[in-house]
């Protein structure tokens, strides 16, 4: 028979038409797809036992609960915990995203000393014979960005021990002193730039509250809280004490500018009202008579005392140990400078190569958030006092040790951290009030054995005082944070160059959907002006441009927007300065 | 005789007033469906955010500027799904049992036509390998697969949440799923609890009291293409906003 090329063709085509009818296509496009779907340039998340761990946010001193969702006892998730009482069931964006920290770059992972790798032992006694060599007149300070914890206790221990020693703080760090605020029954909030409704306490007590208070935010800038407010009131920086007095006398049935009579006629019509945020806020709480009441300031039993580090004399400090959080905002490391006497030693305690380890001359890489045992005392604003822990839920690298492990080594201790915070434990159950409140199950308790207390608190639970907060009559300042009043424009400088919302210290890596990825948030590259300043100034919406002020010169891209105070320029992680505004 | 399951129509009510644009959504999502932080030269127009909140203006100059949040996610369209006419590749689908608009990444062919149909700009594209900061793979979610580079995604309202709380169900007993059983990550992490989520078909559904409110409306409503996500505000310009969106300098 004979085979022709006509047999061929009518073969070949048969086939592919036979093979149509088979699965073997549709499998193979299947298939492909599959592959496809899994190939080398897609990771493949990893399988394992699912399990939910509990655990205390330690970002910021709100002290929320948090429940992670772990696979193999890796949390791929973070949540709220439903009911907790400090943390009201939510998690801001960076208490979300806790677990991705250990993925930020500059992460400090040796100890050094004088930039030279050093063995812990060698560190020590670096460190020590600095003390020693402390003159009679030479103070040896601990920074410490959260008073109040069992860590500030070792802090105070150690510093005992020394002729000069200064527990201090950050400016700001305990900003309503002794007393909480009674979110819960106030009806008014007058906030002198306080971000009230973007991070300010805990995000879900504020907001669970915010249906019940009228807000009135006093601030020159078009913040995210003052675009939300209730009223915005735009004050100079600096005229907010001048503001106030025109409340007050618009209280009083005198005259006062359009802003300051609305404030006034809804702080008189929605009471007990409460005002927040330097001088101005003093003035206003003593005429409302916020202290001590219902509704506005009330004393906390567990209030630690520290020295502001704006208080400490100039020049003093031979030694100073600067604690640096996970999520700690960058000191001003000019306003720590002033305090070093000229042979100064500086120790980071710290687990970032980029913020304060920069000056230092010693740097102890400390864990992350959720790398080792932590501690939430009591909130900023919380009546009550509390108390919980933050177990680790992952496995810190090795060479480091925390802040409170170190002082422990230079005091020769053999108890360690996890000891004296089962100290702390144990003083609640002495204490005998309060009730223990477990994450998993919504419960409260009373205090029992404090081996029970221990193991809950491990497991996830938070101790709330039920002594709870006393009405005491005196007033004392609230926050005593000097404004820096607005510079006068001049013809070399004359825009007023406005701080906008900030953007946190350090983003981990999935902020970048706030930032990048949607515009949701101003970063720092960017510059919102009012378009008839910019169009004054020769500028358009979304050209280059280079601001200056006294200090510093910075590239940005401009934005036009309507809402930002004519003659200024609004931008974020700067502070209120004069500057000039030109298109590149 | 086997029970027929109850079928479902999920959708979502978001308190525009209570909405804060803190973003926390916007992470959860990210967080629970694997979306990659993109590269350094992502912009808001290559990012991939499945959920994405917008800040509109009422207009006005300083100082009577006031701001409102609005989220914006897949809209669920129940009827005339832009997104499902146009696909070659029948890579999206509309679950006649949930009512969820699906997107099959294996199936897509990266064409974007579905991006072009939709009316609310909630379909993103993936422009690069999906890629974690060195050892991020461990912290991702093993219930949901990343999507590859050339494909189109978008909000699924969590969909993997949805198996698990159907195979919990199952393993029960149960056929259906319990209100507040099944939750998107978006709604669960709202600090201000903006987001409610539920059956709309259930007439006793907090969704679906909400959606019947006064207040209560849908972005784009008049194209007929019945969207589950209803939004509430008692701001008129807000609602005004929604109803005829201005025109943003460099898109006239």
């Amino acid at each position: 028979m004979e085979f022709t090329r006509r047999d061929l063709l009518k073969f070949t085509g048969g086939s592919a038409a036979g093979l149509m009818l088979t699965p073997a296509p549709w499998g193979l496009l299947r298939d492909s797809a599959l592959v496809s779907e899994t190939w080398p340039g897609v990771p493949r998340p990893a399988g394992g036992e699912i399990s939910i761990r509990y655990t205390t946010c330690t970002l910021c001193p709100a002290g929320c609960g948090v429940r992670a969702r772990c696979v193999n006892n890796q949390p791929v998730s973070l949540a709220g915990v439903p009911g907790q009482p400090t943390g009201a069931g939510a998690l801001c964006p960076i208490g979300l995203l806790g677990h991705h920290f250990r993925f930020c770059g500059n992460r400090a992972h040796a100890r050094l000393a004088n930039g030279r790798v050093a063995s812990l032992e060698s560190a020590l006694a670096g460190v020590s014979a600095a003390i020693r060599s402390c003159g009679p007149r030479e103070s040896v300070a601990i920074l410490d960005p959260q008073p109040g914890r069992v860590a500030s206790l070792i802090y105070r221990r150690f510093l005992a021990g020394l002729p000069n020693g200064i527990h201090c703080t950050p400016s700001g760090s305990q900003p309503f002193g002794p007393f909480g605020i009674d979110l819960e029954n106030t009806r008014a909030v007058v906030s002198f730039g306080v971000p009230v409704l973007d991070g300010w306490l805990s995000p879900g007590r504020v907001l669970a509250n915010r249906g019940h208070f009228q807000l009135i935010q006093v601030e020159a800038a078009y913040s995210r809280t003052a675009s939300l407010a209730d009223l915005w009131a735009p004050v100079l920086p600096g005229n907010e004490r001048d503001f106030a007095d025109a409340v007050i006398r618009a209280m009083h049935g005198g005259a006062a500018d359009p802003s300051a009579a609305k404030t006034a006629a809804i702080l008189l019509r929605n009471g007990p009202a409460i005002a927040i945020g330097g001088p101005a806020a003093d003035k206003l709480n003593a005429e409302l008579g916020s202290f001590g009441r219902s509704g506005g300031f009330l004393p906390r039993r567990d209030y630690m005392a520290v020295t502001d580090i704006a208080q400490v004399p100039d020049g003093a400090v031979r030694v100073l140990f600067i604690e640096e959080r996970t999520n700690s905002q960058d000191i001003a490391w000019d306003d720590l400078r002033r305090k070093l006497g000229p042979d100064a030693v500086v120790v980071a305690l710290t687990p970032w190569l980029d913020g304060i380890a920069r000056h230092a001359d010693y740097v102890i890489p400390a864990p992350m958030y959720l790398e080792s045992l932590d501690e939430a005392p009591t909130p900023d604003g919380s009546t009550v006092a509390s108390f919980s822990l933050s177990p680790a839920l992952l496995a810190a690298p090795a060479n480091l040790i925390s802040p409170a492990d170190f002082f422990l080594r230079v005091q020769h201790s053999n108890s360690t951290y996890s000891d004296v915070i089962k100290g702390r434990v144990a003083a609640i159950k002495k204490d005998g009030g309060g009730v223990i409140h477990t994450y998993a199950d919504g419960k409260s308790a009373a205090v029992r054995d404090v081996a029970d207390i221990w193991k809950n608190m491990l497991a996830g639970a938070i101790w709330m005082d039920t002594a709870g907060a006393r009405p005491m009559g005196t007033r004392r300042t609230a926050e005593s944070q000097a404004a820096r009043p607005a510079p006068t424009p001049t013809t070399e400088f004359p825009l007023l160059l406005l701080a906008a919302d900030s953007p946190p210290a350090r983003g981990t890596p999935l902020m970048s959907k706030l930032y990048r990825e949607s515009g949701l948030r101003q970063s720092t590259g960017a510059a919102a002006i009012n378009p008839k300043t910019g169009r004054d100034q020769g500028l358009q919406d979304g050209c280059r441009a280079t601001i200056k002020t006294p200090d510093a010169t910075v590239t940005v891209q401009v934005v036009f927007d309507p809402a930002v105070m004519p003659g200024a320029v609004q931008m974020a992680g700067q502070a209120c300065s004069a500057a000039s505004i030109r298109r590149i | 005789m086997a029970t027929k399951t109850k079928t479902a129509r999920y959708g979502m009510s978001i308190d525009l007033d209570r909405c804060t644009g803190c973003g926390a959504c916007m992470v959860a999502c990210a967080v629970e469906n694997n979306v990659p932080p993109l590269p350094a030269q992502a912009t808001p127009r290559t990012g991939i955010t499945w959920m994405r909140v917008y800040e509109i203006s009422n207009g006005q100059a300083f100082p009577d500027s006031r701001a409102a949040f609005v989220p914006i996610l897949c809209q669920q369209c129940g009827k005339e799904t832009p997104c499902v006419a146009v696909c070659p590749q029948e890579a999206v689908q509309v679950d006649p049992a949930t009512g969820i608009v699906d997107q099959m990444p294996q199936r897509c062919l990266g064409c974007r036509y579905c991006m072009t149909a939709c009316p609310y700009h909630a379909r993103y594209f993936n422009w690069w390998d999906p890629r974690w900061p060195p050892g991020m793979e461990t912290t991702l979610n093993p219930d949901v697969a990343p999507r590859m580079r050339g494909v189109v995604e978008k909000c699924n309202f969590c969909h993997a949440r949805l198996h698990s709380a159907r195979e919990r169900a199952a393993a029960e007993g149960r056929r259906d799923l319990k209100p507040g059983e099944y939750v998107p990550a978006c709604a669960e992490a709202c600090p201000a609890k903006a987001i409610v989520f539920g059956d709309l078909n259930d007439p006793a559904s907090e969704v679906s009291q909400l959606a019947r409110d006064a207040t209560s409306f849908r972005i784009l409503e008049r194209l007929g293409t019945e969207p589950k996500i209803y939004y509430r505000t008692a701001r008129p310009w807000v609602r005004e906003a929604a109803a005829q969106p201005r025109k943003e300098p460099g898109n006239a």
